[in-house]
């Protein structure tokens, strides 16, 4: 039964989630550290931002650098909501996915209603998103205005432990929804007909595949997902300003790990996730942080340049 | 009167951003690679000015000696690669992405990320200024300016009345056809992202006379400098210098009337809509490719 291994994968991932928290409790802290859970926290956070880009990106094919944009409206959600209305972070979560995902379509109905905008093109009008963003809420004093909210502990369930923990088992259940979706979509017409528009768009009009829909659909869910684990990373966080959420870690962080995970493949994104936390990990414990940066820029450069059927 | 001086005031500044969307310009318009690694080497320009320009005594203009003939080679080299594994426009933008980082990190690991600038006393130009009637200028955006036109003339002049010029013209029209009628591509286009690159140095060390540097201000410019690109039409000399006028007095101008915040707001809106209902350029004729 190959078909399946996906879903088992998946579902063992999210007994991992369920179950890893108290693990770590009953171990205790000597033998695991509470830094792995911020560690495995980090894993699954970039696992899910970078599936998310992946199925519009990777999928569809249309390269994006606005990821920043959909995860800083999440995070801003949480960071606004919890921090100045006083909404449960659960809420937070909710919304901030829907307004990225909100975000996403208008980006969509622009982009994709004109021809013109195809590939080089949307990858610049993506760029300049995250920009347009910053000015946003560094204007708006009702979000932001320029110096930084702070983003409440949020209760914790009584059930969990350490608020460690829960971060953690949030962050691990949206990157759980991440695989799911991005590994349904690979096994359905909706994923087939984005590979097709990722390898000629015109062809797969012609052959009858909606392709404005489908990329709606597509550049949706990137929203979503990408808002919901924004609101979620915010509580890991803490404080949040405009320069540190509407910059381009995170459109670098994901482009790097789908390119180097595999794009054409659902599990790529987590894959990529794993070696490029862990490698930052690694480096930073040698204080060498200053060439994660590099290595990851040359990674991304020569998987790019020997694999030159991407695109 | 007011309006008038941050108009102009906002166009002179615009040039400089001209200056860094011009190299960008001609190797997307010519050599259909979109080269991000450009602001990477417009800020080697600027951190190699404040290096050089001190120590050695050359002062700013001077050691343009160096930064020029320097960042020629490297813009040359990255399109050397790119030529090399025959990129497509998109793939040259993921790789170009990577050296950008790459750039940025090398210049953090370098001289960190502060805050840097001339010192006052090698950079007399920043405390100068012009006076045209009531309109004052600071006199390093008027250099912005002087440099700008003599390259975009200069660049046009070739491009249109030289022979390398107009075989670059055919290459970028018509990959094939010119190459069959004997155009030495890899020359040209080597030539080319060479003089991009020199353009970088310039604009770099233009862009320390006027205040601050750091590592990210590479970032910074990507969003307005891609605005002028497009905006100016994709390969177009003139267009870009006009481009980049009319977005600085359009920034410079929201900046007075409403807050200076709003004015990257004003100016992305603009370009989005531009995006949409001219994406060949607000300055051409007919579409680009």
């Amino acid at each position: 039964m190959r078909r399946d291994r996906g879903w088992i994968l998946i579902l063992s991932l999210l007994v991992v989630v369920l179950v890893l928290p108290f693990l770590r409790d009953a171990i205790g802290s000597q033998a695991f550290p509470g830094f792995y859970m911020v560690l495995a926290f980090q894993v699954l956070f970039w696992a899910s931002q970078a599936t998310s880009w992946n199925l519009l990106s990777g999928f569809g094919g249309y390269f994006s650098f606005g990821q920043g944009a959909f995860y800083g409206v999440g995070v801003y959600a949480m960071a606004v909501l919890t921090g100045r209305q006083d909404m449960t972070w659960w809420m937070a979560t909710i919304i901030g996915g829907l307004l990225a995902m909100v975000l996403a379509l208008i980006v969509g109905m622009v982009a994709f209603r004109l021809r013109s905008l195809r590939g080089e093109i949307f990858a610049l009008l993506t760029l300049a998103l995250p920009f347009i963003l910053l000015a946003v809420a560094r204007l708006s004093d009702a979000i932001d205005g320029g110096q930084g909210v702070i983003v409440p502990v949020p209760p914790v369930p009584s059930f969990l432990p350490t608020f460690q923990d829960f971060v953690f088992m949030a962050g691990g259940l949206i990157a759980v929804l991440a695989l799911a979706v991005s590994y349904w979509m690979s096994r359905t017409r909706y994923g087939w007909a984005l590979f097709a528009i990722h390898d000629d768009e015109d062809v797969a009009e012609a052959i009858g595949v909606p392709t404005f829909s489908h990329k709606m659909y597509a550049i949706a869910l990137t929203g979503l997902l990408a808002g919901l684990s924004g609101a979620i990373s915010a509580m890991q966080v803490g404080f949040v300003t405009p320069e540190g959420t509407f910059n381009l870690r995170v459109p670098v962080m994901v482009i790097v790990i789908s390119v180097l995970g595999g794009r054409r493949h659902w599990a790529g994104p987590m894959v990529g996730a794993l070696y490029v936390t862990l490698l930052q990990n690694r480096l930073q414990a040698g204080n060498l942080e200053g060439w994660s940066l590099i290595i990851l820029g040359l990674v991304l450069a020569a998987l790019v340049l020997l694999a030159r059927r991407t695109g | 009167m007011e309006q008038i001086q941050a108009a102009v005031s906002g166009a002179l500044q615009g040039s400089l951003f001209a200056l860094m969307a011009l190299g960008l310009s001609l190797t997307w318009g010519f050599l259909r690679v979109i080269n991000l690694a450009h602001f990477g080497i417009i800020l080697l320009g600027a951190y190699l000015t404040i290096e050089l320009a001190g120590p050695t005594g050359l002062g700013p203009l001077g050691s343009l000696l160096v930064t020029v003939p320097v960042l020629f080679v490297a813009g040359a080299v990255v399109h050397l690669v790119f030529d090399r594994f025959e990129v497509s426009e998109l793939n040259s933008l993921l790789i170009s992405y990577g050296l950008l980082i790459v750039i940025i990190q090398v210049v953090q690991n370098v001289w960190s990320a502060d805050f840097q600038r001339l010192p006052g006393d090698i950079n007399p130009y920043a405390t100068q200024s012009v006076r045209i009637g009531d309109l004052i200028f600071p006199l390093p955006t008027v250099m912005a300016a002087l440099f700008a036109l003599v390259l975009v003339v200069a660049m046009k002049y070739f491009l249109d009345k030289t022979y390398a010029g107009r075989a670059l013209q055919a290459f970028g029209q018509d990959r094939e056809i010119a190459s069959a009628f004997g155009i030495d591509h890899r020359m040209l286009g080597l030539l080319l992202a060479g003089a991009s690159g020199a353009t970088a140095a310039i604009a770099g060390m233009l862009f320390t006379l006027r205040g601050t540097v750091t590592p990210d201000s590479a970032l910074e410019w990507v969003g307005l400098v891609f605005a002028i690109v497009i905006l100016g039409g994709i390969g177009n000399v003139a267009g870009t210098l006009w481009a980049g006028l009319l977005v600085g007095a359009v920034s410079g101008l929201v900046a007075i009337v409403w807050t200076p915040a709003t004015s990257p707001l004003v100016v992305f809106t603009l370009v989005v809509l531009a995006l949409i209902f001219r994406p060949q350029g607000l300055f051409r004729r007919k579409a680009a490719h």
